[in-house]
Formats: C-alpha cells, sequence, structure tokens
C-alpha cells in the first residue's frame, strides 16, 4: 500500500515538474516525464496497477495540459500500462540496453497511436516527424534510464 | 477482463463530453486540486530565480541605473509625441463621425505552464474566474495576440495558442487589406511556429514583411490586434493561395501575459476554436 502511495507521489510529482519546467525549456516535445513515471509504475508493479498509473498519467496530464476532449491519452496508456505490466510480470528487465529499447518503443507507440486517435475525436495534434519522433524517443528513453536506476536504488535500499 | 473492463469506462467517459459544455466534474477536481500546487511551484522557482538575478543585477546595479535615466528620459519624450499622436487620432475620429474604440481592460497573469503537452499549443495561467477572466477572453502580450482562454477554475485558467492547430482568427493585412483565417501550422526548420492564413484570393496582393491584424469579423478577437507578419506566400491554387505568418507573441518568451476583461462570446460546446 505504502509502495503504491510513494508510486502515486511519483506521478504527481512528474506531473509537476514538467509543468515547472516547460517555462524555462521546450521539453514537451523531447521530454514525457509522466510516462517514464508511469512505464517504471507498469514494470515493477503488475497489469493492474500498471493499467491505473497508467490510465491516470494520461487523464491528468489532459486535464492539466491538453485541451477539447481528453481520455484519448488515459485511454492509450491504460493499454500500454496493461502490456507493460504484463511485460514486467515475466521478464526482467534490467540491462542498459533492453531498458532504452523498451522506453524509445513505448515513447514512439505513445505519440503515434495519439496521433492517430485524436482526429477521430477532432483535434488536430502535433504531428512529430520520424527526425524529431526518434529525438524524442530518444532523450525520454535516456531520461527514464537515469530515473529508472534512481527509483532502483531507492527500492533496494529499502528492502535491504 | 479488467482490461476490457476499464476500456469501456474509458470510452464512455470520453463519449460523454462530446455534448457536455465547459470541464467535467473529474477535469474541474484534477485542475482545481493541482492549481494551487503548479502556482505555488511556479512562485517558488521564480522566488529563487529573482534571488539570485538580485544578486548578480546588483554587481551592475550603478552603471544600469544611469543607462535607464537615459532610456527613461527617451521613453518619456517618445511618450509625449505618442500622447499627441493619439489625441489627433480622437479629434480625427470625431470628424469622421467615428465611434471611438475603447481601450480593452486587462489582467496581468502570470504563466505556470508553457506548452507542457506534447500534443497541443498550450499555456497554464495562475489567474482564474475568482478574478474575472471568462472563458473565450484574448490573451496578449505586448508584441501581439497570443491565444484564448478555453478553460477556466477559480484560480487558474488554460489557454489556446494562436500557434495550435486548432485554433483560428479572422485577420486581414495591414496594407492591402485581404482578409483571411490564420490557424496554426507545423513548426518552422528552426523550431519557431509559423501561422498559416487561409482563403486569401489567388489575385490579393500580399508582400512579405506586411503586418497581419485580426479583423474583428470572428466576434472572437478585438479588431486590430497584432497578429504577425508576412513571411512567405505561396503559389496559387486554384481561387485561394496560402500565405505564411510569423506570429509576433512567441509564447516560448512569455513569463506574463495579458488577459482582456471585455465581455466575451460564449465558445460552442467543443472546446477548440476552428
Amino acid at each position: 500500500m505504502k509502495g503504491n502511495l510513494i508510486a502515486l507521489g511519483l506521478l504527481a510529482a512528474a506531473l509537476l515538474l514538467q509543468g515547472v519546467l516547460s517555462r524555462f525549456l521546450p521539453i514537451s516535445g523531447y521530454l514525457d516525464l509522466p510516462l517514464v513515471v508511469a512505464t517504471w509504475f507498469a514494470l515493477s508493479r503488475g497489469e493492474i496497477l500498471g493499467m491505473v498509473g497508467g490510465s491516470l498519467s494520461g487523464w491528468i496530464s489532459e486535464a492539466l495540459f491538453g485541451r477539447g476532449i481528453k481520455g484519448v491519452s488515459g485511454l492509450i496508456r491504460l493499454v500500454l500500462g496493461f502490456a507493460l505490466g504484463i511485460l514486467g510480470s515475466r521478464f526482467l528487465i534490467t540491462g542498459a540496453v533492453p531498458r532504452f529499447l523498451l522506453l524509445l518503443t513505448v515513447t514512439v507507440i505513445d505519440t503515434r497511436a495519439f496521433e492517430w486517435i485524436a482526429p477521430a475525436f477532432g483535434m488536430s495534434p502535433v504531428q512529430y516527424s520520424p527526425l524529431a519522433m526518434t529525438v524524442r524517443g530518444s532523450i525520454n528513453a535516456t531520461v527514464g534510464l537515469v530515473l529508472f536506476a534512481l527509483f532502483e536504488r531507492r527500492r533496494n535500499t529499502r528492502s535491504v | 477482463m479488467w482490461l476490457l473492463f476499464w476500456l469501456i469506462v474509458h470510452l464512455v467517459a470520453i463519449s460523454r463530453q462530446v455534448d457536455v459544455e465547459g470541464m467535467s466534474l473529474f477535469e474541474r477536481s484534477i485542475v482545481s486540486l493541482f492549481s494551487p500546487i503548479q502556482n505555488a511551484a511556479a512562485s517558488l522557482v521564480d522566488g529563487v530565480a529573482g534571488a539570485w538575478s538580485s544578486f548578480v543585477d546588483l554587481r551592475s546595479v550603478g552603471s544600469e541605473n544611469a543607462r535607464l535615466k537615459t532610456q527613461l528620459s527617451a521613453a518619456e519624450l517618445q511618450l509625449l509625441s505618442q500622447r499627441s499622436a493619439v489625441e489627433e487620432n480622437a479629434r480625427l475620429r470625431v470628424f469622421l463621425d467615428l465611434k471611438p474604440r475603447l481601450p480593452i481592460a486587462t489582467l496581468l497573469a502570470d504563466v505556470v505552464a508553457r506548452n507542457a503537452s506534447p500534443w497541443f499549443k498550450t499555456l497554464s495561467i495562475d489567474k482564474g474566474s475568482a478574478e474575472g477572466v471568462t472563458r473565450g477572453a484574448t490573451v496578449l502580450t505586448p508584441s501581439g495576440v497570443l491565444g484564448r482562454v478555453i478553460t477556466v477554475t477559480p484560480n487558474s485558467a488554460s489557454v489556446q495558442l494562436l500557434v495550435d492547430r486548432d485554433s483560428g482568427a479572422a485577420v486581414l493585412t495591414e496594407r492591402g487589406r485581404v482578409d483571411g483565417i490564420v490557424s496554426g501550422f507545423q513548426d518552422d526548420n528552426d523550431g519557431s511556429p509559423l501561422l498559416v492564413m487561409k482563403y486569401v484570393p489567388s489575385l490579393a496582393v500580399v508582400t512579405p514583411g506586411e503586418l497581419v491584424v485580426t479583423s474583428g469579423l470572428d466576434q472572437l478577437f478585438e479588431k486590430g490586434l497584432v497578429v504577425g507578419t508576412v513571411f512567405r506566400v505561396s503559389e496559387p491554387v486554384g481561387l485561394f493561395k496560402d500565405v505564411w505568418v510569423r506570429p509576433s507573441a512567441s509564447p516560448a518568451f512569455a513569463e506574463q501575459v495579458f488577459v482582456s476583461l471585455a465581455k466575451t462570446e460564449a465558445l460552442p460546446p467543443a472546446t477548440a476554436l476552428k
């Protein structure tokens, strides 16, 4: 229970940090902190809580920073959280390269799925070129690697 | 099974928004919960940044003071000449039997989040309905129009920027008086946002460098507000040609914005301005 509350706190902190950092840097095009935290949440807590974390990260991000119909990102991250939860409960993804590739893939799927589904609800989101998408995914994955290492260290310290 | 259940819950929640005007209860709760924390975080960061810049500024305060005094004198002279121009303008308006336009009443607001969404061009500001901000209000910077308020809570508001792909404003070119509609376009190669002016007749004369202002025909934006400068004109295709406009107000550098307090028309149920 305490672990879940900490994970939710981290999600809230990621959302706040995303907002504060956006005042100084154009980070939204390169980095999605709530997505990184939701990915960690799903990988470490299984499919049910992965769905909850993914869904919350999408819904709250859209409520705070989006416009128009809300919930598309929540829907996408619900499915992503479920898939990542299953992946995390069956495989041990610990190496830097597998984690990097996983985060890169998650970022690309999340962004492309939104670009594909949002027009069905009358919204025209920013379209990322393949190059911009690769840069965005790589930065997200690199930041994710650092955050994953920090979360893991914290978890190991608590369990010792 | 759980996935299917939650997918259905999400789809119902999304589809319920289609006919609902304004914010849903969930959205209102989330924004009301987060906006005070977001405002406090922004103030804290500003405080730290302000303290640091004050410390750095102390080192060059003497020379800067002298420079500012010179600038102030020049500005006062400029103000005097502009005041006489305004008086002359008012007199001419009376002569022409035109109604003098009232200045727009505005409110100063701090930007607490800027383009934080990867998909939409929006801003969050720290003023809401408690300070008189209404949905649909025009948001300006000293350089020109920035966008319009799309959602309001008591202590915060969300602004859809003019450079968003779903935004729209009726405009005209200052010299040629050519009408059109601008909306957001894909960013330029250097990353700066661009606007595209549509429905410009093929035979209309529009030249790069020309100023583009709001026409007021959409009854959304007040007339005569600066939108940007013509950057490029496309070759005509059929009856129309596209004109690319570089916006005057850059959201990348907006730390404070003015929100119009003038009475505004209600937005349609879908929050997008298109």
